[in-house]
């Protein structure tokens, strides 16, 4: 379906082009009239022992800006067998589960039971975790991507791809899948001489990939066993590529509801949001306020879970690069970025080394 | 007894003689010899009158003696001849062209109580009428000309079809000559495919819709087309700023054998030339339009007409993709008069349309497209006084080319092709007229056998689920006989009550099916959309229309005002489920939903016959609205309440008004008001998966700003005096105002997390035309 966007986009495009010559026009338009009722918004999952159930509670934004988190609601994680665990929360609307008490077990179902302190109570309809996942294998390759700019000019990146080849288990199931990709890597703060020689700790630097396009896979209607994607994901290639990059991809096996709505997210993302564009639309998730007037988004899903991961040194990649932290004496102190001389104020920096650091090649 | 008996003999026989009815049949032709339609013919000073039918002929019925026969139509001289009846007689009338001012004498008299007399909702017009309205590019247009009339609205500038009374665009019967049309644009919408040089007239059934049309829910246009000159050649040039166009007529075989011959050339891309943006700059937009009619007159009953039209569309956008459309329309038909009171028009229409988007980043196209095939018969009886009888038939054959994906050069793709429906509706149809000075009726009833042929595969879903690819679970293949088959009675009604003769009292009622759908997730018609006919799991659409209103002028008759209520219950009305994808799609019942619709509301029409300045003031209030309130939340749109649907404009106004100053220049001006239509907006975001989603409204609930625009136009009838020529000029958007077509999101650069919203102006920009026409041989 593809094409369908781009032709719906394009679409679009020669009105445009119409509007150009016939004097049209496009200005912003700002919602006159304020409508809009702050929703909320749990999103979570729990994943296969020993991973932890993690559920997000938000709320809409009346202003059109990010959401807010909520603080303080109860959190209940239950399963099919009769297990329940109230999930700790870690501030910022973030709330976990110990991972023990309702473990993640395929082809058991669970759901959340959230309490707001305002009373008001939300249920999710329970989620089956799969029993199948796919096997994952990756490989990456560096390559010239085209994109348009705003005035039309093609401009080409460096751009690593990443390609993922994966074997479809024989079952009866059909099985739905999302992959989802992060990177890490080491940022180097400039190493100032002094008289002890000491040299500032690195951060480490986590970011999700491709965050924007959502990689969906269902084996419906695929003839084959083996599925194949040759641009999974895309990293246009940088400075950051000065230190060891390593990829991870998580592959996320869910149930047919969960990923109908993934489906509907895809959309919702991917969609540039003109007249012609696949119609947009609430994604029907699986939160259900006790408040019959009210309503909610999110979904809670039970995922069962795959990671693959590979690095990339910096010899592997073709481009040459310019460090922006290096010392140079003749530099004055004033002139370094901020970030090199305090990595944490890079965006998603911890000086934490990620468990996997060491061993990835 | 017996002289009893003998005396009321006597008695009989005398009544007999002095009441002893003579009739005074014929045809009324022009002098082309071609049949005029609805010509006025009468015994003067007596009652007796009536209008010729659509082969020109008429029937008068009255006592012995001698009498003045006159006849009268639009643009013609009045004919006039006493004479003497003592036995029936047949008389045939030739009317020939009016000059200028008794053209308007004529027209005048033919036009100005046309309001009282119509029944609730019919809106007949010509060229003639609204030549001196200015238009967009100057060019006469049909659908532009009923965008100014009550209760005719679109969703802004190039925007292609038109909604009437809160209809969907695929509402509308629009047929050329009796061929059905699926794609009535050019150019996106800026000009309809009707080439106003060959249009004779066109009518717009809006209300009552006679039971010899079916198949579309809202409206009918029916456009119709001159025939050639059978007496002598003439030619017409047009030359304009974005098109110009030819017209050539004339006779083959004198008085036998007529001939007429026009093409339509756009040529927008020079314009596109000269844009710095190199995108605009390498793109092309272009159409072009030809008809060719044969008209032969075998004899003084019989006329044969043959009628082929062809039309081509191509929008490129610089080297990225290709949007191409085509139509093509053939028909013929064999009109008699069998007697003096029976007639038969037997026709045979096709029509196909193809469409084709073409990809040049993935090097592909996707086609699709239309096959329609008919074969109609009217016969009318009128020998009854004050009644016309017509009964008929249509067989219409709808097949949908299959859906194909076509690979270009390297393209990696492969060739793909879904295969699509076909379907037989065939109709039978009784029409009745009948009418006194104190009322008139219309009725008629239609019966619908529907039946979906082609591929003979039913997928079953799963019960208790909402459709989906994933919910198939079987596929049931039919042997023998039609996939799916309906059929239905369609009563129509319409009435129309003098309590005096400035005064009518209206109202109809229809039920219409609709078994041929286009299907959209757009607002506005786009290439993208695809005609499908009904099948097991889209059932056909219904509707029962309710009109009534009032018309009344004054003993001046220089307005004539109307009032008309409109109510209609839709049942299986579809809209797109959200997050629809409709191309390459076998299995469209999947993205779509099926519920209940309805619109209501008022028109008001003040229109000025007479006088200096003549135009109208006509104003509509509707509601449009639809219901999706089925059992699965996917199939249900906010909530299973009531939503306004795209094209729902509370308030529309359009003031069109041309004055005559002197007898060589006309002004003129429109003022268009339309409330703005509803559309789905981004109230807010949130994050699942990292990924920043932004968090729409229920469907429909906001609205784009109103939309205002006044136009102004001026010409002269004549510019050189051997000529026949016309020049005129016209600012369309006068105010450059920016009227907003739409309001789309998308997010302002490549690092941004929430779209933001714009609203999109197509013309917002005043935009002069002038436009020089002449011509030769007249």
């Amino acid at each position: 379906m593809k094409l369908t966007k781009m032709k719906l986009r394009q679409f679009t495009y020669s009105l445009f082009a119409l509007a150009l010559l016939f004097a049209g026009c496009e200005d912003e338009f700002f919602l006159i009239e304020d409508k809009t009722e702050p929703q909320i918004v749990i999103t979570g999952n729990v994943r296969q022992a020993p991973g932890k159930a993690v559920v997000n509670v938000n709320q809409t934004s009346t202003t059109g800006g990010i959401p807010v988190p909520v603080r303080g609601a109860c959190v209940m994680l239950f399963d099919n067998e009769g297990n329940s665990e109230e999930l700790e929360d870690e501030g910022d609307g973030l709330y976990l589960s110990s991972g023990t008490i309702v473990p993640g077990v395929p082809g058991n179902a669970y759901h959340i039971e959230v309490q707001l302190v305002t009373g008001n109570t939300y249920r999710s309809v329970p989620d089956t975790m799969p029993s199948y996942k796919m096997e994952d294998e990756l490989s990456w390759r560096q390559d010239l991507e085209t994109s348009t700019s705003d005035l039309g000019i093609d401009i080409q990146t460096e751009t690593l791809f990443t390609e993922i080849t994966s074997s479809i288990p024989s079952t009866d199931e059909e099985l739905f899948i999302q992959w989802v990709a992060d990177e890490v890597y080491q940022f180097l703060p400039t190493d100032f001489p002094d008289p002890f020689g000491s040299i500032p700790p690195p951060c480490y630097v986590t970011q999700p990939v491709g965050a924007q396009t959502i990689e969906l896979f269902t084996t419906i209607s695929f003839q084959g066993n083996v599925y194949n994607d040759p641009t999974l994901f895309s990293r246009p290639v940088d400075d950051s590529f000065l230190t060891k990059h390593i990829f991870s991809v998580y592959q996320l096996s869910m149930s047919e509801q969960s990923y109908t709505y993934m489906n509907d997210i895809k959309v919702l993302t991917e969609n540039q949001g003109s007249l012609f564009d696949q119609p947009p639309g609430l994604a029907l998730g699986n939160i259900i306020p006790d408040d019959p007037n009210e309503s909610a988004q999110g979904f809670f899903q039970a995922l069962l879970t795959d990671t693959t991961r590979f690095a990339v040194f910096p010899d592997q990649v073709r481009n040459e690069f310019r460090d922006p932290c290096e010392y140079n004496a003749s530099r004055p102190f004033g002139d370094y970025p901020q970030q090199c001389l305090q990595c944490l104020t890079v965006p998603n920096s911890s000086y934490t080394r990620p468990s996997y650091w060491l061993t990835t090649n | 007894m017996k002289k009893l008996l003998i005396t009321f003999v006597c008695l009989s026989y005398n009544y007999l003689l002095f009441a002893q009815q003579y009739s005074v049949s014929g045809v009324v032709t022009d002098e082309n010899n071609k049949p005029v339609l609805g010509a006025a013919v009468a015994f003067l000073g007596t009652n007796k009158g009536t209008t010729t039918n659509n082969t020109g002929e008429y029937t008068l019925s009255t006592t012995a003696g001698t009498y003045t026969l006159v006849a009268q139509f639009l643009g013609k001289k009045d004919y006039s001849a006493k004479i003497t009846l003592n036995s029936n007689r047949r008389i045939n009338i030739k009317l020939e062209t009016a000059a200028i001012e008794m053209q308007e004498v004529i027209k005048t008299a033919e036009r100005e109580d046309s309001r009282i007399k119509s029944i609730a909702g019919i809106e007949k017009l010509t060229f003639s009428e609204l030549e001196n309205i200015p238009l967009l590019m100057g060019e006469l247009d049909v659908v532009n000309s009923i965008l100014l009339l009550p209760g005719v609205t679109n969703v802004g500038e190039g925007s292609s079809g038109f909604n009437v009374r809160g209809g969907k665009i695929d509402q509308n019967l629009i047929t050329l000559d009796g061929s059905e049309i699926f794609n009535s644009s050019h150019l996106l919408g800026f000009f309809s495919v009707f080439n106003a040089d060959v249009v004779e007239d066109f009518t717009l059934y809006k209300g009552y819709i006679p039971s010899t049309y079916g198949g579309r829910l809202s409206s009918v246009l029916d456009v119709q087309t001159k025939e050639g000159n059978m007496q002598s050649w003439s030619t017409d040039l047009s030359v304009g700023f974005v098109s110009s166009k030819f017209l050539v007529q004339g006779p083959v075989i004198s008085d036998k054998l007529s001939v007429m011959a026009s093409g339509r050339f756009a040529y927008p891309t020079w314009i596109l030339r000269q844009t710095e943006d190199i995108d605009i700059k390498t793109s092309d937009a272009r159409f072009d339009d030809q008809n060719i009619i044969l008209s032969y007159q075998l004899g003084e009953r019989n006329r044969i007409i043959g009628s082929y039209y062809r039309s081509f569309d191509r929008f490129k956008f610089s080297d990225d993709f290709q949007f191409e459309w085509s139509n093509q329309l053939i028909k013929l038909e064999w009109k008699s008069a069998i007697s003096d009171h029976l007639f038969n028009s037997l026709r045979f229409n096709s029509s196909e349309y193809n469409n084709d988007q073409l990809d040049f980043d993935v090097n592909y196209s996707i086609a699709n497209g239309m096959d329609f095939k008919s074969v109609t018969d009217h016969l009318v009886y009128d020998g009854l006084t004050n009644n016309e009888l017509k009964v008929g038939f249509d067989i219409k054959h709808y097949d949908q080319k299959p859906e194909k994906r076509i690979p270009r050069g390297d393209s990696g793709f492969t060739e793909l092709e879904i295969e699509k429906d076909e379907a037989l509706l065939s109709s039978i149809f009784i029409d009745n007229k009948w009418g006194n000075n104190a009322v008139n009726i219309s009725a008629g009833i239609r019966y619908n056998d529907y039946r979906q042929l082609g591929t003979n595969r039913v997928l079953q879903y799963e019960e208790g689920q909402t459709k989906s690819e994933l919910s198939i679970i079987d596929t049931t293949f039919i042997e023998n006989g039609p996939v799916s088959q309906y059929s239905n009675l369609e009563p129509r009604i319409g009435i129309n009550y003098f309590p005096t003769p400035n005064i009518s009292i209206k109202g109809s009622y229809n039920r219409v099916q609709q078994f041929i759908h286009l299907i959209s997730n757009t607002t506005s018609a786009a290439p993208t959309d695809l005609w499908q006919v009904s099948t097991t799991h889209i059932k056909p659409q219904e509707v029962d229309s309710y009109s009534f209103g009032f018309s009344f002028t004054g003993t001046q008759k220089r307005w004539q005002n109307s009032f008309d209520i409109f109510y209609r219950d839709i049942h299986n009305i579809y809209d797109y489920k959200d997050f629809a994808s409709l191309l390459l799609n076998g299995n469209l019942e999947t993205e779509i939903v099926s519920g209940q619709g309805r619109a209501y509301g008022f028109e008001l029409m003040f229109e000025k016959k007479k006088g200096n300045w003549q135009g109208w003031i006509g104003y509509t209030w509707s509601k449009s609205e639809l219901k999706m309130d089925n059992p699965f939340p996917q199939e249900t749109i906010n909530q299973g309440e009531w939503y306004a649907s795209n094209f729902d404009q509370r308030h529309n106004l359009s003031i069109v008004m041309n004055r005559d100053a002197g007898k060589n220049f006309y002004f003129s001006f429109n003022l268009i008001f339309n409330t703005g239509r509803p559309f789905t907006g981004v109230e807010s975001s949130y994050v699942i998966n990292n990924a920043n989603v932004p968090l729409f409204s229920e469907r429909n609930k906001y609205r784009i700003p109103h939309y205002t625009r006044v136009d102004v136009g001026c010409g002269f009838k004549s510019i050189f005096k051997k000529l026949d020529d016309r020049l005129n000029f016209s600012i369309y958007n006068l105010f450059s105002r920016d009227n907003a077509f739409s309001i789309y999101y998308r997010k302002p650069n490549s690092t941004a997390i929430i779209p933001f919203s714009y609203q999109l102006t197509v013309l917002g920009d005043s935009f002069p035309a002038f436009n020089y026409q002449v011509s030769f041989g007249k």
